[in-house]
């Protein structure tokens, strides 16, 4: 029987809300093709596999030993490979998480298949998955797979979170490894997670209405005072662009984008933003988009509900101005 | 201890929003200078801390069309001890799991202990070919790693990045690991460095050289293709206004409910 498949991350004994995106995701995929859809839990306690059930999977993987409490990548990867070499699934979805897209990589290379990664839209045909990613010159990408599984690692903030359907029922398969069962072998085999050390969950990013992005074309001493100065003026957070983390002016966990933050604020305020799908993709779904480039072909005015054209060392003066003015 | 950095000739990241495709995802790069990705500048950096306290050579591989001889040269400029370009037209058109088996057959032409990537390129961004580099070559990989520490010569401790969490990761030697841009500040090649690197050779291989499998390779060899290149919707009105004092005004204007 064909199946759809999920990997289903656990860190610090929580499902990750990624995992839950990817269900809802996968869910559509197997109605689709009228078939399964199951989750891949590695875990030291399968306490979450009930949570997976009511949330859309007809069936669970389990993987259950001390040894799997931390992320493991080639322990990981080599039982997952071998859960899918024995069963065959049809298509096998993974968040795009620093976990799920190690992890897809190795697994897809193992089973020799084909990998999308960053899909942000996930469709089927008779030919099989259609997946889109961010491309290039205002373009998306749809990359097709020749091989079985069709894997993909979808980006989050793509498809929204499953919702619990109490009463729902499946499946839970126990996964026999044993190879692995005792800690101190992990080192042999491979590399070892000694340890992982929680860091700050969020940046004010995600949680401030309104957030600012700043572009290479901000990335100037001068400017970037003003951009400064408007931030405060409007208690705004700040981040940026790929460019602009790279001319230093933006730290790396302020980024926004594919491979950074994904953002919904009330109102974005792009400034020197070329507006790269990349980048967009990690702004889309802001309720307003103010941008403010001076480049009038720059693709970010397609993507924006109103757009300036000028220097920014122009425009971000009257810009304070005004919203003082309105302000007082 | 004998390194190996992996690299690749992508698009100048300023001009990374210009590049055109046709519709077939083909990108057209004319007038878009190639360079050494930031990555992998932080990649060759850490490539020279380890040789600086262990010793031994930094061999540079990169795989791609004949105009890569400038980033494998400025890959000597840098301070690698050899590069070698793998180069054949049967590559063309290879995704991810076609060009990790090319660099891994490369790579397993020579002695190694450890391999060093840049974690993902900046043009397509998968993050896929440090990992399945590894599984080809067969040994253990982390990828995301902010810091490296040689415990010994045998054993490597890293800071592999999870979202915002950290992942404290050790592994025996030969394994692979893809860096970081943050993980080091690379330093800037001197005029001397790369007057120097115009005088060594850069080595060139073909599918021959490397022993690869030609069924492996190139598009044919390669499970993913673009399928098409479609613009990308348009949910905004994208209103763009005139003189600079009245678009300001017009801007606050609209967004009032937001102050």
């Amino acid at each position: 029987m064909r199946e759809v498949w999920t990997f289903a991350e656990e860190r610090e004994g929580v499902i990750r809300e990624t995992s839950l995106e990817l269900l809802s995701c996968g869910r559509e995929i197997a109605e689709k093709l009228n078939c399964n859809l199951t989750a891949v839990l590695l875990t030291d306690k399968g306490e979450h596999c009930a949570e997976l059930i009511s949330r859309g999977s007809d069936k669970v993987y389990l993987a259950e030993d001390p040894c799997l409490n931390l992320y493991q990548s080639d322990i990981y990867a080599e039982i997952v490979a071998n859960l899918a070499v024995r069963y065959k699934p049809e298509v096998f979805l993974f968040s795009h998480t620093s976990v799920g897209a190690d992890m897809a990589a190795s697994v897809a290379a193992k089973l020799k298949t084909g990998l999308s990664s960053h899909v942000f839209k996930l469709e089927v045909d008779e030919k099989g998955l259609i997946c889109s990613v961010p491309g290039f010159g205002g373009n998306v990408f749809v990359i097709r797979s020749r091989t079985r599984p069709q894997m993909a690692t979808i980006m989050r903030g793509s498809y929204k979170k499953a919702k619990k359907i109490d009463g729902r029922k499946g499946e839970i398969i126990p996964v026999e490894f044993g190879e692995y069962a005792q800690r101190s072998k992990i080192f042999e085999y491979g590399s070892e997670t000694l340890r992982v050390i929680e860091g700050k969950e969020s940046t004010p990013l995600e949680s401030s209405d309104i957030v600012m992005g700043v572009g290479m074309g901000a990335c100037e001493e001068e400017i970037f005072k003003l951009v400064e100065e408007l931030a405060t003026l409007l208690g705004a957070s700040m981040g940026g662009s790929r460019p602009a983390v790279d001319e230093g002016f933006i730290k790396e966990r302020f980024l926004i984008g594919q491979s950074g933050k994904v953002i919904s604020p009330k109102l974005h305020i792009a400034l020197g933003i070329s507006g790269s799908i990349q980048y967009m993709m990690g702004v889309q779904n802001s309720e307003f988009i103010l941008a403010v480039n001076r480049d009038r072909d720059a693709q970010i005015f397609k993507f924006c509900d109103i757009g300036i054209v000028g220097d920014l060392i122009d425009v971000l003066p009257r810009l304070i101005d005004e919203i003082k003015r309105e302000e007082e | 201890m004998d390194i190996i950095v992996c690299i690749k000739q992508v698009p100048d990241p300023r001009l990374l929003s210009k590049m055109k495709i046709d519709e077939n995802g083909r990108i057209d790069r004319t007038g878009i200078p190639g360079v050494l990705g930031p990555p992998d500048k932080s990649a060759l950096e850490e490539a020279l801390k380890i040789k600086e306290r262990f010793g031994g050579e930094i061999t540079v591989f990169s795989m791609g069309p004949p105009q890569a001889i400038e980033v494998c040269r400025d890959a000597l400029a840098f301070g690698a001890d050899e590069s070698i370009l793998i180069c054949d037209i049967s590559f063309a058109g290879s995704d991810t799991l076609a060009t990790s088996y090319v660099l891994a057959c490369a790579i397993s032409k020579i002695k190694f202990d450890i391999v060093l990537c840049g974690n993902e390129t900046i043009d397509s961004g998968t993050g896929q070919v440090p990992p399945q580099l590894a599984e080809f070559l067969r040994i253990p990989h982390i990828t995301g790693v902010r810091k490296i520490e040689f415990l010994d010569e045998s054993t490597v401790e890293v800071e592999s990045r999870m979202e915002s969490d950290t992942r404290i990761v050790r592994a025996r030697v030969p394994a692979l690991i893809g860096v970081t841009k943050g993980i080091n500040d690379p330093h800037i090649p001197s005029a001397f460095d790369i007057m120097n690197a115009f005088k060594k050779k850069i080595i060139q291989w073909n599918i021959k050289d490397i022993g690869a499998d030609a069924d492996m390779v190139g598009s044919l060899g390669s499970p993913t293709f673009v399928e098409r290149a479609i613009p990308m919707e348009q949910k905004r009105e994208g209103l763009i206004s005139g003189d600079l004092d009245e678009a300001v005004g017009e801007a606050v204007n609209r967004l009032k409910r937001f102050l």
